[in-house]
């Protein structure tokens, strides 16, 4: 990846050994990064074990957009607008596996707003969903016993409707 | 499966209605939403989210058996309310559909029925606090007591 600026490269390695080259002021949006940066960790290649390059790429991709800057103000509404636009595309993934990763990549680089995107995104897809249905998108074992479960149901027994 | 702090930014994007009927889920999921502190956040998450979308939440209601109320005063989604009939005073939170009716007061003997309530939160003690004042009829003076 290459830039037409001078502005400083930093470099991001993801789990699976691909690197990535990002200007410093894009990179900036992850606070943990950021802290790297601040911290003087980042002379050489920084890595991300947590984030896949798959993952990275599309974290990189929206930082990235969300870095452009509006030249003036009606560019600004129509940067605004795109934008939206793009936020909606991007959180149409695929796989549904790609959107717990992207959760769990802006929580580990601490990108607020990927991180409210992609759990609206998420919160968005359990919304009327059954609790059955909720565990399973989860992979999570019920660990109530009948009895619990129905008292738990009780108390809010409306949401069930 | 994901980690317990990703979960609970998930569930914070959740209304009301969906994350009540998350608590069935699991326990690890029951205890963090039951938590005070995620109550508090999910509250401002909501109240940012109202702000930024120039929307209310919709589907906050409540339906009480008895008669007739009178609205004491409201804060952070609660709402206080006494009865006309029996003089009891009960909190609710139509956003959870939950039900409280508080302790009655300390009534003296020779006080009347004119009594005026004030409801609200108390930054330093962290809770809710209801102030009654009511007119103790032959002394002709008022009590306040805070409930």
């Amino acid at each position: 990846m290459s830039s037409s600026s001078s502005s400083k490269m930093i470099e991001l390695r993801s789990s699976d050994g691909e690197t990535f080259h990002v200007e410093e002021t894009v990179v900036l949006q992850s606070e943990t990064i950021k802290q790297m940066i601040d911290d003087d960790c980042a002379n050489a290649a920084i890595p991300l074990p947590n984030v896949t390059s798959m993952t990275l790429a599309k974290v990189i991709e929206y930082i990235k957009k969300h870095a452009e800057k509006p030249k003036d103000d009606d560019d600004k509404k129509v940067a605004e607008e795109d934008l939206k636009k793009f936020d909606a595309e991007f959180v149409k993934v695929d796989q549904e596996s790609m959107l717990f990763d992207l959760v769990r990549a802006a929580n580990y680089l601490n990108i607020k707003s990927l991180l409210d995107l992609t759990c609206q995104a998420v919160a968005d897809s359990i919304k009327d969903l059954s609790v059955e249905e909720v565990r399973k998108k989860f992979n999570i074992q019920n660990d109530f016993t009948p009895e619990e479960e129905a008292k738990v149901r009780k108390e809010n027994a409306w949401a069930f409707d | 499966m994901l980690a317990l702090d990703v979960v609970e930014d998930i569930l914070l994007s959740l209304d009301v209605e969906d994350l009540l009927r998350c608590t069935s889920v699991c326990k690890s999921w029951y205890s963090l939403i039951s938590k005070p502190y995620f109550v508090k956040l999910h509250l401002k998450f909501i109240r940012n989210k109202e702000e930024k979308n120039n929307k209310q939440l919709g589907n906050r209601r409540i339906y009480l058996a008895s008669n007739i109320h009178n609205i004491e005063g409201s804060s952070n989604g609660l709402v206080c309310i006494s009865s006309i009939e029996n003089y009891q005073i009960c909190l609710t939170n139509p956003s959870t559909r939950e039900f409280r009716i508080l302790q009655d007061p300390i009534i003296l003997p020779n006080s009347n029925n004119a009594r005026c309530y004030g409801f609200g939160y108390d930054s330093f003690a962290d809770d809710y606090k209801l102030v009654m004042a009511i007119n103790q009829g032959r002394y002709d003076g008022t009590l306040v007591q805070i409930l």
